[in-house]
C-alpha cells in the first residue's frame, strides 16, 4: 500500500487511492497499539497518584494532623495535587486514549503520523508532572481548575495543540461518509478545548483580566472543562460502545443529532452559576442559571438514547465488563446532570453552596459518570489493542464492585453531609436574627461525614489497585497458547 | 481489497437508490446484506428512526423555553451591567437625599461600643476611677467642653458632681462628626441616664474638630474652664439655635 | 489589558465560534448527513468483524460455559 510521504500530501485525502486507506477493525486497532498503550499507561499511573492524593487529602479533613509536619502535603497543596492529578493526569490521558482510538475506528483507517500525537502525549505528561510538583513545592496559582504554576501551562497548551491538530487530521482521513455521533462529539471536544485553556490561562495568569471578570472566567473555563471537554468524550465514548458491545444500534439516532447540537450551544454558558450571590450582573448569572436548566434537553436525549438501547438486553450486558461500566456512567450521567440543572437555580444554590453537596456533586460528575465510562472504554479496548485476553475476570469483578459502591457511598454521604451543612449554615435564630449556629459547631458536625468519605475512598482505592494489578499483568504476561477464550477479541487463535 | 470499498459520500443522497446499504460491506453477496438489514431494521427499531422526536419531549422542550424567557424577564436585571440584585428592579429609586440616620440609635451603639467599659451600661461610671456620665453636670453643660474631652481626651484632677476624680481618658478623635454628635447627643437627652438636655449638632463638632486641628495632648479641667468657665451643669442654646424639635427619646 | 480591549478580544472569538459552528452545521446539512439517520446509527457495525446483534464483549473466560447463550462468532 501506498501511503503518503508527507504531511501535508495526507491532509488532502482527496488525492489518496481510497482503497488503499480504508481499513479493518482489526488493522486500526493495530495502527493504534503504541498510542493507546503509552496513554493507558500514563492515565493508570496518574490515577493511582491521584488516589493518594486524594486519600491524604480526605484524611486530612478529619484528622488534621495526619502528616502535618511536611509542608508539601498541608492540606492546600495536596487537595490541588489530587484535584489537577486526577483531571490533567487521568481524564486527559484516559481521554488520549480511549477517544482516538474510537475515533479512528470510525473513521475506518490506520492512523499515520502518530509520532505528533505521541509528541504532544510525551510532553503533556512532563508539563503535568512539573505541574503537580510546583503544587506540592507551594508555587501554585491561587484559582481552582488552575493550579499548575504558570511557567509550565504553556508546555501544556502547546502539548495539547499537537494533540488536536492530530485528532482533527485524523478527521480529515475519514474513509467513511457517514459522520458518526460519537465523532461530532469528539472532534468538538478536541476543537473546543485549546481555545477554552488558552483564554483561561491568557485572562487569569498570564494578562490577567481586572476584578470579576477573573472570577468569570475562572468558573467559565472550570465548569466547561466538565462540559465541553469531559462530557462529550464520555458521551461519544458510550454511543459508540453501548451499541457497539450490545450489537444493537442507537435507540433514536434523530435525537442524538439534536443532543449534541444542544450541548453546543447551552453548556458554554452554564459555568457562571458558580457564581451566584457574588459581585455579578444579575443578568449574567441569570443566563448562567438559564442555560444550566436548557441542559436538561441534551441530558434527557441522551439518556434515553443510552438507556433505550440498553433496555431489554440487561442480561447480555450484566455478562461484559464494558457494559457494567458503561452503563453505570450512563446512569450516572442522567442523574449528575438534572442534579446539577436543579444546583443552578438560586434557591437550591443558596443552601449547597459551599458546602460538601458540591464535592459530592463534581464526584458524581468526574468519578460516577466521567471515569467510569472511561473504565468500561479501557475494558474493550485494551484486549483489542493487544490481541490478549483480560488476565482476571475476578479483578474485574473487584473493580466494578468496589468502584460502583465506593463512589456511589461517597456521593451519597457527601450529599447528605454538605446538605445538613447548608441548612445549618443559613439557618437564623428568629429571637436573635444571627446565625443559629456557630461555625465551628457547624464544620465539627461535618466530621462523621468526612470519616465516612475516607472509608469511600479507601473502597474505591482497593478497586483502583485491582484495575492496576489487572493492567500491569495483561501487559507482562506471556499469552499461554490456545489458552485465551475470543469473545472480547477480534481474530481468534491470531 | 478492492470489493471492500466503502461507500462514499454518495451514500447518503437526499434522493436515491441505494438506501438500505451498510457501511463496510465485506459480502459478496449484496442482495442477502440487504435484506439482512431490513430484517433487523424492522425487528428492532419499529419506527422511532422514522418518527423523530417523541411528542413527550417537545411538550418538555416548549415548557423550558416558555420558562427561560420568563426566568430572563423575571431575572435578568434588565440587562444592564449595572444592575447586581435581580430581585429588585433596575429602575434606581428616586434620590430622596442622604438618609435620616436614627441619632440615638448610633449613639446608643457608639456608647456600647467605646464608652461603656469604663463609664458602664448605666452610665454611672465607678466610684473614685471613672466619672459618672448619668446625671452629671459635665454632661448638662456646655456641649463644646464635652465635643473637646470627646475629641482630645480628659486628664488630671476633675470633679464631677462635686466628687474628684484623678484619671485619664483617652481621645477618640477618631470617631467621625456624626459619631461624636450622635454619642453626646444619646447621653445628653436619653431618660435611662436622668440628663435632659439638648442634642448636640453634627456640625457643631466638625467646628470644634477644625478650630483645634492638630492638637494632641488633652485637656484638663482647668483649661476648659478657661475657656467655658465652671461647670454649672445648665446650659441652654444662643438665640436663634435653638433645635426645631426635641428628639423623641423613645425611638 | 484594558476592559475595553477585553470586550473586543472576547466578541472577536465568540463571533468566530458561533459562525465556526454554524458553518459546520451548515455543511453537515449540505453533506447529507442528517439524510438517513437510520443507515447513519448502523455505521459502527461490520459484518465481517463486529456485526449488528452480536454482542462483542464479555467477562473473559466466562462464555464458554454459555454456549448457546454466546455461540462463538466466525463460525
Amino acid at each position: 500500500m501506498s501511503f503518503p510521504s508527507t504531511l501535508t500530501e495526507a491532509m488532502s485525502p482527496t488525492a489518496e487511492p481510497k482503497s488503499d486507506l480504508w481499513a479493518k477493525l482489526s488493522e486500526v486497532d493495530r495502527s493504534m497499539k503504541v498510542l493507546g498503550v503509552f496513554f493507558v499507561v500514563c492515565a493508570l499511573l496518574w490515577l493511582m497518584a491521584g488516589t493518594v492524593f486524594a486519600l491524604v487529602a480526605s484524611i486530612k479533613m478529619h484528622n488534621v494532623d495526619f502528616l502535618g509536619d511536611s509542608e508539601a502535603w498541608t492540606w492546600g497543596r495536596v487537595r490541588s495535587a489530587h484535584l489537577n492529578a486526577m483531571i490533567y493526569g487521568w481524564a486527559f490521558n484516559v481521554s488520549f486514549a480511549v477517544a482516538p482510538w474510537i475515533m479512528a475506528r470510525l473513521c475506518r483507517t490506520r492512523v499515520r503520523f502518530t509520532n505528533i500525537f505521541l509528541f504532544g502525549g510525551i510532553f503533556w505528561n512532563i508539563g503535568v508532572t512539573i505541574g503537580i510538583y510546583g503544587i506540592l513545592a507551594g508555587h501554585k496559582v491561587g484559582v481552582e481548575w488552575l493550579e499548575f504554576p504558570a511557567y509550565v501551562t504553556p508546555v501544556l497548551a502547546l502539548a495539547f495543540a499537537f494533540i488536536g491538530v492530530w485528532v482533527i487530521l485524523l478527521f480529515r482521513w475519514r474513509q467513511t461518509g457517514h459522520v458518526y455521533v460519537s465523532q461530532w462529539y469528539f472532534l468538538a471536544a478536541f476543537f473546543w478545548l485549546p481555545w477554552l485553556y488558552a483564554m483561561a490561562q491568557i485572562m487569569i495568569v498570564h494578562e490577567p483580566a481586572r476584578g470579576v471578570v477573573q472570577a468569570l472566567t475562572n468558573w467559565w473555563f472550570a465548569h466547561n472543562v466538565l462540559g465541553l471537554w469531559l462530557t462529550p468524550i464520555a458521551v461519544g465514548a458510550a454511543y459508540y460502545l453501548i451499541p457497539k458491545v450490545l450489537g444493537r444500534p442507537i435507540y433514536s439516532y434523530y435525537l442524538s443529532v439534536i443532543g449534541f447540537w444542544a450541548l453546543a450551544l447551552f453548556y458554554n454558558w452554564a459555568g457562571v452559576h458558580h457564581l451566584i450571590g457574588g459581585p455579578v450582573p444579575a443578568w449574567v448569572i441569570s443566563a448562567g442559571t438559564v442555560a444550566s436548566v436548557m441542559m436538561v434537553i441534551p441530558v434527557i436525549v441522551v439518556a434515553i438514547n443510552h438507556h433505550m438501547t440498553v433496555v431489554g438486553l440487561h442480561r447480555e450486558g450484566w455478562a461484559s465488563p464494558t457494559i457494567r461500566f458503561v452503563v453505570f456512567g450512563a446512569i450516572n450521567y442522567t442523574a449528575v446532570s438534572l442534579l446539577g440543572s436543579a444546583m443552578a437555580l438560586r434557591s437550591v444554590n443558596e443552601i449547597t453552596h459551599f458546602t460538601h453537596f458540591t464535592v459530592s456533586h463534581s464526584h458524581h460528575g468526574v468519578y460516577s459518570f466521567f471515569t467510569m465510562i472511561m473504565f468500561g472504554g479501557i475494558y474493550y479496548m485494551l484486549p483489542r489493542l493487544l490481541n490478549r485476553e483480560w488476565p482476571s475476570a475476578m479483578l474485574i469483578s473487584l473493580h466494578w464492585w468496589t468502584t460502583a459502591v465506593g463512589v456511589t457511598l461517597m456521593v451519597i454521604v457527601l450529599a447528605i453531609g454538605g446538605f445538613i451543612q447548608g441548612m445549618q449554615l443559613n439557618a437564623i435564630d428568629p429571637e436573635t436574627e444571627t446565625a443559629a449556629f456557630e461555625f465551628l459547631d457547624v464544620m465539627r458536625g461535618t466530621i462523621p461525614y468526612m470519616v465516612m468519605r475516607s472509608m469511600t475512598g479507601v473502597l474505591i482505592t482497593i478497586g483502583h489497585v485491582a484495575f492496576f494489578i489487572n493492567i500491569v499483568w495483561m501487559l507482562f504476561r506471556r499469552p499461554a497458547e490456545g489458552s485465551d477464550s475470543r469473545p472480547t477479541l477480534l481474530t481468534p487463535g491470531s | 481489497m478492492s470489493d471492500k470499498l466503502p461507500q462514499d459520500k454518495k451514500q447518503y443522497p437526499p434522493t436515491g437508490e441505494p438506501r438500505e446499504t451498510f457501511e463496510g460491506h465485506g459480502f459478496d453477496d449484496d442482495r442477502l446484506q440487504r435484506v439482512h438489514a431490513q430484517l433487523m431494521r424492522e425487528k428492532e427499531e419499529p419506527s422511532e428512526s422514522f418518527s423523530p422526536t417523541p411528542l413527550f419531549l417537545v411538550f418538555v422542550f416548549m415548557i423550558l423555553a416558555f420558562w427561560a424567557g420568563v426566568y430572563m424577564v423575571w431575572y435578568g436585571g434588565e440587562f444592564s451591567a449595572f444592575h447586581y440584585d435581580e430581585t429588585k428592579s433596575a429602575v434606581v429609586a428616586e434620590d430622596t437625599g442622604p438618609r435620616e440616620i436614627d441619632m440615638m440609635a448610633l449613639g446608643r451603639r457608639v456608647y456600647a461600643q467605646n464608652c461603656q467599659v469604663c463609664h458602664q451600661a448605666s452610665g454611672d461610671g465607678q466610684r473614685g476611677v471613672y466619672p459618672p456620665v448619668a446625671r452629671a453636670d459635665w454632661v448638662q453643660d456646655n456641649p463644646e467642653r464635652l465635643i473637646k474631652v470627646v475629641l482630645h481626651g480628659l486628664e488630671g484632677r476633675v470633679e464631677v458632681n462635686g466628687n474628684a476624680y484623678n484619671n485619664a481618658m483617652q481621645a477618640f478623635g477618631r470617631l467621625n462628626d456624626q459619631q461624636v454628635a450622635a454619642v453626646l447627643t444619646y447621653i445628653r437627652t436619653d431618660p435611662d441616664f436622668g440628663n435632659d438636655s439638648y442634642p448636640v449638632r453634627e456640625e457643631l463638632v466638625a467646628e470644634v474638630r477644625s478650630e483645634y486641628d492638630g492638637r494632641r495632648n488633652a485637656w484638663t479641667q482647668p483649661e476648659l474652664e478657661d475657656i467655658h468657665g465652671p461647670v454649672t451643669g445648665e446650659w441652654s442654646p444662643p438665640e436663634g439655635e435653638e433645635p426645631e424639635e426635641e428628639p423623641d427619646p423613645a425611638s | 489589558m484594558e476592559f475595553g480591549g477585553y470586550i473586543i478580544l472576547g466578541a472577536v472569538f465568540a463571533g468566530l465560534l458561533f459562525l465556526g459552528a454554524a458553518a459546520v452545521l451548515w455543511w453537515a446539512y449540505r453533506d447529507g448527513q442528517f439524510n438517513d439517520l437510520a443507515a447513519g446509527s448502523r455505521t459502527i457495525f461490520d459484518e465481517e468483524e463486529e456485526p449488528e446483534g452480536e454482542q462483542t464483549d464479555f467477562f473473559p473466560k466466562r462464555d464458554p460455559e454459555n454456549p448457546e447463550k454466546f455461540p462463538p462468532r466466525g463460525e
